[in-house]
């Protein structure tokens, strides 16, 4: 049954509208390819061009070409009348009405999309990490597209974590892109799926993503938007999920930063503001009164939260060396490293004996060591 | 009856004994050469004819069969051209009076059209191969005398033209050995070098240091132009004196590959060599026909750096696998095999990221990419990598104006009394002189940690993730440390220096990938 599906969805001149309607009339694709001349005429609402298209093609051929191919790369088919397709989903018309997957599909689950931009700063990955992270523990799906950056974070720290993931791709799913992703994808396919609306051996190309994203936006309940730039795609997906009316919640950062001009831009026109994790399971927006609460007694906690890390007493000092080091790497600035060298003056000039202070501080997770700089450690 | 005399032909970097027969026979006047020689041999009979005909001497309008015996070994190069001209003058007779057996010469050199003698390669292993087959004279062109003169035990004679060398048979010339002047020591890549000009930079040569008192291979990953060259250009000065010995094994290589033509003296530096990255696999290690030594033997005794590693073509770097861990390479062809030292010290260099800034804020390359862009060196040679330290640029560390590095004389001096150690450490073993060769039973012998070294040793292996395999090498480079500190044990100091000299190992925990 299969092969009616393949056929029907590779023919020229029927969209994904015309298909749902046609099935839906019909019964079955396998119907629709029985169909007899009279019979189509006579389906109400049937332009003429589709009922010539379906005329004229009515060989099998390239149909069973695919279907070979997906029996040999163990792709899967997704039609609309599926019970495991999302009703949210099958609520737009336009969405695609077959896909070609990978991996197992779960009966409904909350999912959470998690996009950005494929060049993101360490802000980005940090936060992206952070949410899939906790998405996992919290047994909810996390969606992205397999893209690099934002997206490949969100998929490998939710299958760190154990969780389950969804894949969204603008290629067919038996091909990896980018092909960096290989061992990404082989684990996304084992702990999760692959989906994409194009059929196996289509090769990625630019006009191919937005339909991928509209349906990454509508897959999901609520979407989590990193880092975009001025155009990203990340964007075109969150104005799909905007349309679709999904919650869109967007990471604030630095005004400068050209990274997130596009979710700072989001906020502006009404986003909502992503501070923490948490956030993304309450499907009540709770937080303006958190925040209206926070503001109002903001100087005091911001304030005791910067005095709280200068004296964190969890790490222990066990030399006056130590404690020198650790006060200058504040006084810098505990973000920025500082070159190994400056310290030499703590030790007299002692090369070696600094290596060994400083590594043993490493291991005790008091500073990171990179190369011939030193950074404060933090969690 | 044919006149004989001697010469040689190369073999690699040997050169074995070649007898040159030469008979006239009446017919059709022609020069016939035999004995499977290449082109340039069998070139020798149009050179032979013009420097002949000049005026002093005559061609004889005969035939002219000269024979290069063993005939069954193919010969190359034009330095038999002298050879083959004694003799055909003897068989001639122009040359009756000879004052001496000319069986106990040798005869090596190129002959221009106007008789005069050119410089030819090799002339170094065959002024060694003619005291070894206990020749008492070696002739050889001018340029070529202070070459020959490196090896004791044969007396070496100079000419400028051919008419000298006959001269000299007939009696009628008082042989003067050439005048040179004194101190004419190429200069080399290493003069006026020292770490004393590198600012800033302590740490990673504290590491080069380490790396080349323990033999170890270094690879240095930074920005574009951190200094990542400055450094390894100065790795020879800290390197031990060479040793007459080692010195004459670089010599006879570059003797081979024609490289001495323009000094013609001992090589007193450690060579560096900078292969271009798009340097294939024969360039490296070896090739062609008749097999010629590659950039691998030409830095054997001193340092082969590979600038921007990752870029070289994988074959080429693979192949640099065996002779790293045998200290020779072995070339075979069809109709050749040439064995050749190649004992060098890798030194590399290479971006972090394809972007080549990561770390610092303005690099976008996502974990997936850094990891693809380092995985381009294959692991084995990674692996026989065992120091590889990050280099931050100058501009970052900041040194002020009056800073310096240490002096290279003081840090050649660490590494000699390191090597001293490992040398009495590993006398009687042979093939292995330095902590880096040590296999897995030295370890056990030579590194064993006391209980706070292996503690530290385990915490570092838990909170980084480091795999099984590194675990020698750690061990090896804190040997290392303990060495140039002369310390018997080692102790946690070594340790914690070494846990520090891996840390491209390091990043990868701190990789978000699955």
């Amino acid at each position: 049954m299969n092969i009616y599906w393949l056929w029907l969805a590779a023919l020229k001149g029927v969209g994904p509208v015309t298909l749902r309607y046609l099935v839906m009339r019909l019964g079955s694709p396998e119907a629709v390819y029985t169909a007899t001349q009279a019979e189509l005429e006579g389906t109400e609402g049937l332009r003429r061009q589709v009922v010539e298209a379906i005329l004229e093609s009515r060989s099998l051929d390239q149909a069973k070409r695919t279907e070979e191919l997906m029996l040999r790369q163990e792709i899967k088919l997704l039609t609309f009348v599926d019970p495991l397709y999302p009703t949210s989903v099958n609520s737009f018309a336009n969405q695609p009405a077959v896909l070609y997957y990978k991996g197992t599909l779960r009966p409904a689950q909350a999912r959470v999309g998690i996009v950005g931009s494929r060049r993101c700063t360490t802000y980005g990955k940090q936060v992206a990490a952070e949410a899939a992270t906790f998405l996992a523990d919290q047994g909810i799906t996390v969606v992205s597209g397999l893209a690099k950056g934002i997206d490949s974070y969100a998929h490998t720290a939710c299958l760190k974590a154990g969780g389950y993931t969804l894949a969204f791709i603008a290629n067919g799913p038996d091909i990896c892109y980018p092909a960096e992703h290989r061992l990404l994808m082989d684990q996304i396919i084992e702990n999760g799926a692959v989906l994409s609306p194009y059929p196996p051996g289509t090769r990625p190309r630019q006009e191919y993503f937005p339909l991928r994203n509209r349906l990454l936006s509508a897959w999901v309940e609520q979407l989590l938007v990193v880092e975009a730039g001025a155009r990203s795609g990340a964007l075109i997906t969150a104005n799909y999920a905007l349309e679709q009316h999904r919650r869109v919640l967007a990471v604030p950062n630095s005004i400068y930063s050209p990274e997130s001009y596009g979710t700072n831009r989001l906020l502006q026109s009404g986003a909502e503001l992503y501070l923490e994790p948490k956030q993304l399971v309450n499907k009540v927006h709770e937080l303006p009164q958190q925040l209206s609460r926070d503001i109002g007694t903001s100087e005091l906690p911001i304030q005791a939260n910067a005095t709280r890390k200068r004296t964190e007493p969890e790490k222990e000092i066990s030399s006056p060396q130590e404690q020198a080091i650790l006060e200058r790497l504040f006084a810098n600035n505990s973000e920025n490293p500082v070159a190994i060298r400056d310290f030499l003056d703590l030790v007299d000039g002692n090369l070696k004996a600094l290596l060994t202070l400083l590594c043993s501080m490493e291991l005790e997770e008091k500073v990171i060591i990179s190369g011939q700089t030193v950074k404060y450690f933090q969690k | 009856m044919a006149t004989v005399v001697n010469s040689f032909a190369l073999d690699g970097v040997n050169a074995y004994p070649v007898i040159v027969e030469t008979v006239t026979l009446h017919g059709q006047p022609s020069v016939n050469i035999v004995g499977l020689g290449d082109a340039a041999v069998k070139e020798a009979a149009q050179r032979l004819q013009a420097a002949l005909s000049c005026g002093v001497f005559d061609f004889p309008k005969l035939k002219v069969v000269i024979n290069l015996a063993p005939s069954g070994m193919k010969k190359s190069g034009s330095h038999f051209d002298l050879a083959m001209a004694v003799s055909l003058l003897h068989e001639d007779g122009q040359i009756l009076a000879i004052k001496e057996d000319l069986m106990g010469i040798a005869f090596i050199g190129e002959l221009s059209l106007n008789a005069e003698l050119r410089p030819v390669r090799g002339v170094l292993p065959m002024a060694i191969a003619a005291r070894e087959s206990g020749l008492k004279k070696l002739f050889v062109p001018v340029e070529n005398y202070g070459e020959a003169n490196l090896v004791k035990g044969i007396e070496v004679y100079a000419f400028k033209t051919l008419f000298e060398v006959v001269d000299y048979l007939r009696g009628t010339l008082e042989y003067q050995p050439p005048v040179f002047s004194q101190a004419v020591r190429p200069p080399s890549a290493t003069d006026g070098l020292d770490f004393f000009d590198v600012r800033g930079q302590e740490v990673l040569i504290e590491y080069t240091v380490v790396a080349v008192a323990g033999g170890h291979n270094i690879l240095m990953i930074g920005p574009p132009g951190c200094g990542k060259s400055m450094i390894a250009k100065r790795i020879p000065t800290i390197m031990p004196v060479l040793s007459e010995e080692e010195a004459l094994e670089i010599t006879r290589i570059y003797s081979v590959t024609g490289h001495l033509r323009e000094c013609g003296y001992l090589i007193q530096d450690r060579p560096f060599r900078t292969p271009h990255h798009n340097a294939s696999t024969n360039a490296l290690v070896g090739g062609g026909s008749p097999v010629v030594p590659g950039e691998i033997s030409l830095a054997h005794n001193g340092v082969l750096f590979l600038d921007e590693i990752a870029e070289f073509n994988k074959k080429a770097l693979d192949a640099l696998r065996q002779p790293m861990e045998d200290k020779v390479v072995t070339v075979s062809r069809v109709n050749s095999t040439g064995t050749f030292p190649a004992n060098f010290m890798l030194v590399s260099a290479m971006n972090p990221c394809p972007c080549g800034y990561y770390g610092q804020a303005r690099c976008r390359c996502t974990d997936y990419e850094v990891l693809k862009y380092r995985q381009k060196i294959s692991g084995p040679i990674l692996d026989r990598i065992e120091v590889h330290k990050y280099v931050q640029s100058v501009s970052f560390l900041n040194p002020s104006e009056e800073d310096h590095g240490p002096r290279s004389a003081d840090l050649r001096e660490r590494v000699q009394k390191a090597r001293d150690i490992q040398q009495l450490r590993f006398a009687g073993v042979p093939y292995i002189n330095s902590n880096a060769q040590m296999n897995e039973a030295m370890i056990k012998e030579f590194c064993s940690l006391d209980s706070d070294s292996n503690r530290l040793l385990s915490l570092a292996f838990e909170k980084f993730q480091y795999s099984a395999r590194t675990y020698n090498k750690f061990l090896k480079i804190a040997r290392t440390f303990s060495d140039l500190d002369a310390s018997e044990h080692i102790r946690k100091q070594d340790v914690s220096g070494a846990l520090m000299a891996r840390d491209m190992d390091k990043d990868r925990s701190g990789m978000l990938v699955v």
